[in-house]
């Protein structure tokens, strides 16, 4: 097996991981890493979590998720809330972000994407 | 006295009486005085009876002679078969045997220097490797690991590669 499938399995793992700790090791290694890729796929296990814990890593933390330097991997990640079935946790967060957060680009980016779920 | 007949007491060159059978018949038609020699090849006198069952035993002894050095010959054949089959292997044993007293002997007479701690380190690292639970990378066997015991220390090590330098 090589080291991309395997990186591939234990993000996937950790996002169907009943332990809450997962989210955790996804946001300490996996939104970390140099690789474009691997950050991407974090961000899509951390949002199909659908827990506040996890969708405010995405939505709120500054440089990871919908907040990521590369354009590939924020994009990828507001797909991945758009199509979530149950938005209500997304929608809060996004919410709390656009209205309580101390950086003003981390605020603009949840009020965009807030008005993109609205639309959906 | 006549001369004649002295010579003759001398000599005894005494006119053989020779029996001429006329009977002797021969395909030439030519009757000849003289000795005639019969020799029959199947005499069946009793003498040549014996003689015949003499040439049965020889015959059976000649047989079960041929038979013996047959048999004889074959197991020659047999044992050279056999040798000629061993020879490689006992020699391949004795290559062997060979390299392994040779072996034996370069470890004896050689001295070996380790910087030990970068070794016992390197051991200590790839004996963790060998019996971390996560040598198995399948989903489903990650699921039932612990994330902060066991999977934390797997992801970060495919995610942020190092370059290992070993020295010996």
């Amino acid at each position: 097996m090589n080291n991309d499938k395997k990186l591939k399995n234990i993000i996937e793992a950790l996002a169907e991981h009943e332990n809450d700790s997962a989210i955790g090791v996804l946001e300490r290694v996996g939104t970390n890493c140099p690789n474009d890729e691997v950050r991407r796929l974090t961000a899509k296990a951390l949002v199909n979590k659908n827990t506040p814990e996890a969708l405010n890593v995405v939505i709120s933390y500054t440089g990871k998720g919908i907040n990521d330097l590369s354009t590939n991997v924020a994009m990828s990640t507001i797909n991945e809330i758009l199509a979530l079935k149950d938005k209500e946790n997304a929608m809060k967060i996004l919410s709390e972000t656009e209205e309580t957060h101390e950086n003003e680009t981390v605020k603009e980016t949840a009020r965009s994407v807030k008005a993109l779920l609205n639309f959906a | 006295m006549e001369i004649k007949s002295i010579s003759q007491k001398i000599f005894k060159t005494s006119p053989k009486t020779i029996e001429s059978n006329s009977n002797h018949t021969n395909p030439f038609g030519v009757s000849f005085k003289g000795n005639m020699i019969s020799a029959d090849v199947f005499d069946s006198s009793a003498e040549s009876k014996v003689s015949f069952g003499a040439n049965i035993a020889a015959k059976v002894t000649n047989k079960s002679k041929m038979v013996a050095s047959a048999i004889v010959g074959s197991i020659n054949d047999m044992n050279q078969a056999i040798s000629k089959r061993l020879d490689p292997i006992v020699n391949f044993g004795k290559r062997i045997g060979e390299s392994a007293s040779k072996a034996w002997n370069y470890l004896n007479n050689t001295n070996l220097s380790f910087k030990l701690d970068a070794s016992l380190d390197l051991v200590a690292r790839k004996t963790k490797d060998l019996f971390r639970v996560g040598n198995d990378y399948s989903k489903s066997h990650l699921k039932k690991l612990d994330p902060e015991l066991h999977i934390e220390a797997m992801f970060r090590e495919l995610a942020y590669p190092k370059v290992l330098e070993a020295t010996v």
